[in-house]
């Protein structure tokens, strides 16, 4: 909303600057955006009088002008003479500038020296309407000798007014009065807005709401006499000050009633509206208009229309058509002040893809009590331009009458509420200073005049108190009661130690858009059927790039990693906790599925290039070490790893992670194919952990257990056992076989080549031998070693390097 | 012989070279030795007197030995020393540690503060139902306010919540009717916005604080201790009027500009002030819908976002820089 100062003023009498009212405003919650103003692209551009205007002898197509500055009588020569002597013109004196650079000097033109140029307004970048070509020809009563920005009050202040959605009454000049008169309590002054000088010579329009559920009121008035014109400056001034653009003098009086009051008129050339009679009906099947901008627009019967007895002629409160529209023939005049439902309004507009000024105010809702008013206000004007005169009363339909709201306010609540001592008195003061009626007694009784609909119950008005008084002058103090222990859960816990478990191995956080484009399914390879592939969608994406909810983080590391290689960084171990989500089995209410995941990558070498060590690229036990620490700090136990296939890891290198049994998640090298997809290669690792399913198996308290009191025996075995035992399984039976005395098994070599069969491997271990209740002897070690060797030897298969 | 070996002694290079003087000299068949023993053949007149003399002379070889070999392992150390001399200045080996996400650390360290002031954190679904995302939030269909978020839908019931406020219904349902409720909900956020101060995913921390007798006053308060946790021990809140369908009354609240202290800059376009989050006390329709009775209770709610936050805090000055998972970025907070 743009509050031109002066025009502002018209309603309240104020002393303060516009940065003043402004800054009061904004902390009443009526932001002020920015102070502007229309800032003319000229300069030394001052009033003038005509004094005369004659051919110029030498030139057929120039005039002699002999004009008044306000000092001295000047000879300006001039290319039009749509001036009469006396009419107020501009005149650009010499050293001028005009928009566009043009600089005035004193030139001869034809033999007679010019002393500057009269303008018009195109040149001097002034939007008036049409019908205002050739010299500008100021509003009687302007002075001459007066800078011209000056008589046409262009460096007038304009607020921005940044409005939360609930104030639509500040929509209207008048609601910001109303506003600044609680602020300040100064008086607002009312418009006169009693109808004058009607003639009842015409019979009375038939108006008819239809639909009283979309349109609680209409009030219709009938204009004789009309004579479309241009406005007087000043108007169109006001108009442009507001951002509208001037039309003629009807249309203008309907937009500027309407920034005054923030009820939107509407004009019909009265003469085109069949049967003389207004209908406010849903639009029928098939129905089209032609409206104001020229297009056709298929209606739908969801949306309201104005019609006259045969078709439309308005979408109602949206747009107007453009066969009723008021042109320079138009004699007689019907103008529209109506009450419009405000969903209804925005839906229409919507659907239209339309966004008025008017339909602005009838989305956020206009004063339902305001329509007459506003008609009468717009009649004052139209008499006075001498544009039009009412014939005959406003005819008002009202379907559903708006009453008055009274709410009653506690004045203990309300201070209570607010943690601030305020007087009744001053409370009351509040509400009476923007005129609403207060009855006080215990309570204040206030009745709600209908413009502002965002005050509905008691704790509106407690707000309304806290705003005017100023919430500068809430005191700031801690909420007192029973003081409770914030703490952080057993998953948040978790969580956190997770995330430090992360970066302590290195890894760094990155955090990715819930959303993905569907290409990612084919970067990772899955097929149809893969539950990877079944995604929540979303309706109205942004981007094809953000059409489904993610099914997993891999995408979006592979991505990450992308990026940073792109930008050179070739060593990145990335981390993300996030969720992904499937759909509910009853997608249309239900809410997906929402599982918590951990995603790692890890690509390039490690450890980092270093002057002393030769760098190593990372491999599947870079990551799996990662995945095995994480879950042991998290006290996470019962972890297994066993072979698998995933359709973007490459056979052989890829792993199952199970938790107790149950599957938590995959580890594995990123498949040659989905590294092309993504535009990589090398050596990419990638795993996924369930978090949801690891957080029930998750022991974060440390258990004390005794240091041991007798030493440990060391043995080392080397197992020759066939490729297909995994090493899991022969430390399985290593620990078995060894029962409680093998404390650890630490594998320390794998050794294929001459000294073992073929499609065998070596697995050297380490064992440690200790009885927690005495001192093993070399016998007792070498009984578990020879122990352990048979069950390896009876169970596997296996054979020993001595 | 005893100046001779003394001589030997002195010249020693070597730690070897001192053992074979000493074994020449002092050793079972060593020229000292066989002195030593020749003096048990002297008659017992000269016995006292070449006896002393002949120890005296072992004592000092042996003694001479030492102090030699004690200089002869002090040179080798030191040699051994300046042969593995380092250059101090070369860089040191790394373990490596990763970095949090600068997100993750300002949301941990908001945690923190109310975590201190007794609230605990609450969670919520990031798709959330038309329910509490808006209606439960005082926004029933088609209210025009619910424009001020716009939507990603899933369904025409479902959708990718816009705030964190739907935890605050979930949680006072979960409550109703115990008091008091001390809650931050932290979490992702969406709306289809997307420019250098919007991301079309966000997050935000809610605050909700359910209690007999909870004001504005204490809105007030407890914000004004958050931003001076956050942002140093003299800042200022700012709380001006404001609207949200499920707060009343309403605030949007700014601290003094962390950029410029408050003098004026480009960041807090010249007001001195920079918004952080919107809050208010907690709407009577919503405490009822969720089971509280707003003539017992009442309460306030905050949601602050986190970007915003982190933005001003570390001075980034895109916001959709956090979602690049640039290492170069990442790298530089702790």
């Amino acid at each position: 909303m743009r509050v031109p100062f002066s025009w502002l003023r018209d309603f309240i009498e104020l002393e303060l600057a516009a940065q003043e009212a402004a800054e009061l405003l904004t902390r009443s919650g009526v932001e002020v955006e920015e102070i502007t103003s229309l800032a003319p692209e000229f300069s030394g551009v001052v009033t003038a009088q005509v004094l005369s205007a004659e051919k110029h002898p030498q030139a057929d197509r120039l005039y002699v002008t002999k004009v008044f500055d306000g000092r001295e009588q000047l000879t300006v020569v001039a290319g039009v003479a749509n001036m009469k002597p006396g009419d107020i013109v501009p005149l650009a004196t010499v050293g001028a500038c005009l928009p566009g650079g043009l600089k005035i000097g004193a030139v001869k033109r034809r033999g007679i020296e010019s002393c500057g140029m009269l303008c018009s307004a195109k040149e001097l970048g002034l939007e008036f309407s049409a019908g205002t070509d050739g010299i500008l020809v100021l509003d009687k009563g302007t002075q001459p000798g007066l800078p011209l920005e000056q008589a046409l009050n262009l460096n007038d202040p304009i607020l921005l007014l940044g409005l939360t959605p609930n104030r639509a009454d500040c929509l209207g000049l008048l609601g910001v009065a109303y506003e600044l008169a609680a602020l300040t309590g100064r008086q607002v002054r009312l418009p006169d807005l009693l109808l004058h000088d009607v003639d009842h010579a015409l019979p009375q329009p038939r108006i008819e709401i239809a639909a009283p559920s979309l349109c609680s009121r209409y009030a219709g008035l009938l204009f004789k006499d009309v004579r479309v014109g241009t406005s007087p400056l000043w108007l169109q001034v006001r108009l442009i000050q507001a951002g509208i653009r001037p039309i003629n003098n009807i249309v203008d009086v309907t937009n500027y009633c309407m920034w005054e009051l923030g009820q939107p008129l509407h004009a019909f050339d009265y003469e085109t509206l069949d049967g003389r009679a207004i209908v406010v009906r849903t639009a029928r099947e098939g129905e089209k208009i032609v409206t104001l901008d020229e297009q056709e627009r298929k209606l739908t019967p969801e949306m309201l229309v104005i019609a006259d007895a045969a078709k439309p002629v308005a979408v109602a409160g949206v747009m107007g058509g453009r066969d009723t529209e008021i042109t320079a023939d138009t004699t007689t005049v019907l103008l529209e002040a109506a009450h419009f439902n405000p969903v209804s309004i925005r839906r229409t507009g919507r659907s239209l893809g339309l966004y008025s000024e008017a339909q602005q105010r009838f989305e956020k809702g206009v004063d339902v009590n305001g329509c007459v008013q506003a008609a009468c206000r717009a009649a004052d004007l139209l008499r006075r331009l001498g544009a039009a005169r009412p014939a005959g009363e406003v005819v008002d339909v009202c379907a559903v009458p708006g009453t008055l709201r009274q709410i009653s306010l506690r004045p203990e609540r309300a201070r209570k509420l607010l943690g601030l001592q305020i007087s009744q008195k001053e409370m009351a003061s509040i509400f009476r200073r923007q005129g609403f009626v207060v009855e006080e007694g215990t309570q204040l009784h206030i009745t709600v005049p209908t413009r502002r609909a965002d005050l509905q119950a008691e704790v509106d008005l407690i707000e309304e108190v806290a705003r005017i008084h100023g919430y500068e002058n809430i005191p700031a103090t801690l909420p007192a009661g029973v003081v409770s222990q914030g703490f952080r859960s057993g998953r948040q816990l978790a969580l956190k130690k997770l995330r430090e478990t992360m970066t302590s191995c290195g890894y760094t956080e990155v955090i990715n858009y819930s959303f993905l484009s569907t290409v990612h399914f084919d970067s990772l390879g899955l097929n149809a059927a893969d539950k990877l592939k079944n995604a929540v969608s979303v309706a109205n994406p942004l981007s094809e790039e953000q059409a489904v909810m993610r099914t997993q983080l891999t995408a979006g590391l592979l991505d990450n990693v992308v990026y940073n290689r792109n930008r050179h960084q070739l060593n990145t171990k990335l981390f993300e906790l996030g969720a992904v989500y499937f759909p509910a089995a009853d997608a249309q209410t239900a809410l997906p599925e929402q599982r918590l995941k951990l995603g790692l990558v890890i690509t390039g070498v490690f450890p980092a290039e270093h002057w002393r060590d030769k760098p190593v690229p990372c491999d599947f036990f870079d990551l799996k070490g990662t995945v095995e620490e994480v879950l042991e700090r998290l006290g996470v136990s019962g972890v297994s790893f066993q072979d698998t296939e995933l359709p973007w890891c490459q056979t052989g290198q890829t792993a199952q992670i199970r938790v107790r049994g149950e599957q938590a998640g995959w580890l594995g090298r990123i498949h040659e194919e989905t590294l092309e997809a993504y535009d990589l290669d090398g050596n990419v690792f990638a795993g996924e952990l369930d978090v949801e399913t690891l957080l029930p198996h998750v022991r974060l308290n440390s258990e004390y257990r005794p240091l041991p009191r007798y030493p440990a025996l060391l043995r080392d075995m080397a197992v020759i056992v066939p490729d297909q035992v995994s090493a899991d399984r022969v430390t399985m039976v290593i620990s078995e076989a060894g029962g409680p005395w093998v404390e650890t098994v630490t594998l320390f070599d794998l050794y294929r080549g001459p000294q073992v069969p073929a499609g065998c491997r070596s697995l050297a271990y380490a064992i440690t031998y200790r009885d927690v209740n005495r001192t093993l002897s070399d016998e007792d070690a070498t009984r578990l070693h020879s122990k352990i060797e048979k069950a390896l030897e009876e169970k596997l298969g296996a054979g020993f390097r001595k | 012989m005893a100046r001779v070996a003394g001589r030997q002694i002195k010249q020693a290079a070597e730690l070897e070279e001192l053992r074979q003087i000493q074994v020449r000299y002092l050793g079972k068949k060593g020229e000292m030795t066989s002195v030593l023993r020749a003096i048990a053949g002297l008659s017992p007149a000269e016995r006292p007197a070449a006896g002393s003399l002949a120890n005296r002379l072992r004592d000092e070889l042996l003694a001479a030995i030492a102090a030699r070999e004690d200089e002869l392992k002090k040179e080798t150390r030191r040699r051994l020393a300046e042969s593995s001399r380092v250059d101090v200045t070369l860089p040191g080996r790394k373990t490596g540690l990763g970095h949090l996400h600068p997100l993750t650390l300002v949301l941990d360290e908001i945690a923190d503060i109310f975590l201190g002031l007794g609230f605990t954190i609450a969670e919520g679904p990031e798709i959330e139902s038309d329910y509490y995302n808006f209606e439960a939030l005082n926004m029933p269909k088609e209210h025009p306010a619910r424009e001020m978020q716009d939507s990603f839908y899933i369904t025409a019931e479902v959708l990718l919540r816009t705030h964190t406020s739907p935890v605050q219904v979930r949680t006072m349902e979960k409550t109703a009717p115990q008091l008091p409720v001390r809650i931050i909900a932290p979490g992702k956020v969406y709306r289809r916005d997307d420019d250098a101060t919007h991301s079309p995913m966000f997050h935000q921390v809610e605050g909700l604080v359910i209690d007999r007798d909870i004001s504005l006053a204490n809105l007030k308060g407890t914000l004004l201790l958050f931003a001076r946790q956050m942002f140093g021990a003299e800042q200022q809140v700012r709380l001006r009027p404001s609207f949200f369908p499920f707060t009343e009354p309403s605030a949007e609240v700014d601290i003094a500009c962390v950029i410029c202290s408050g003098l004026g800059c480009r960041v807090c376009k010249d007001s001195g002030w920079i918004e952080i989050l919107g809050a208010g006390m907690v709407h009577p329709r919503v405490l009822e819908m969720s089971g509280y009775d707003p003539e017992e209770c009442s309460g306030f709610a905050f949601g602050m976002g986190v970007e915003r936050i982190a933005m001003l805090k570390y001075g980034v000055d895109d916001l959709r820089l956090f979602f690049t998972n640039d290492m170069r970025l990442l790298r530089q907070f702790r």
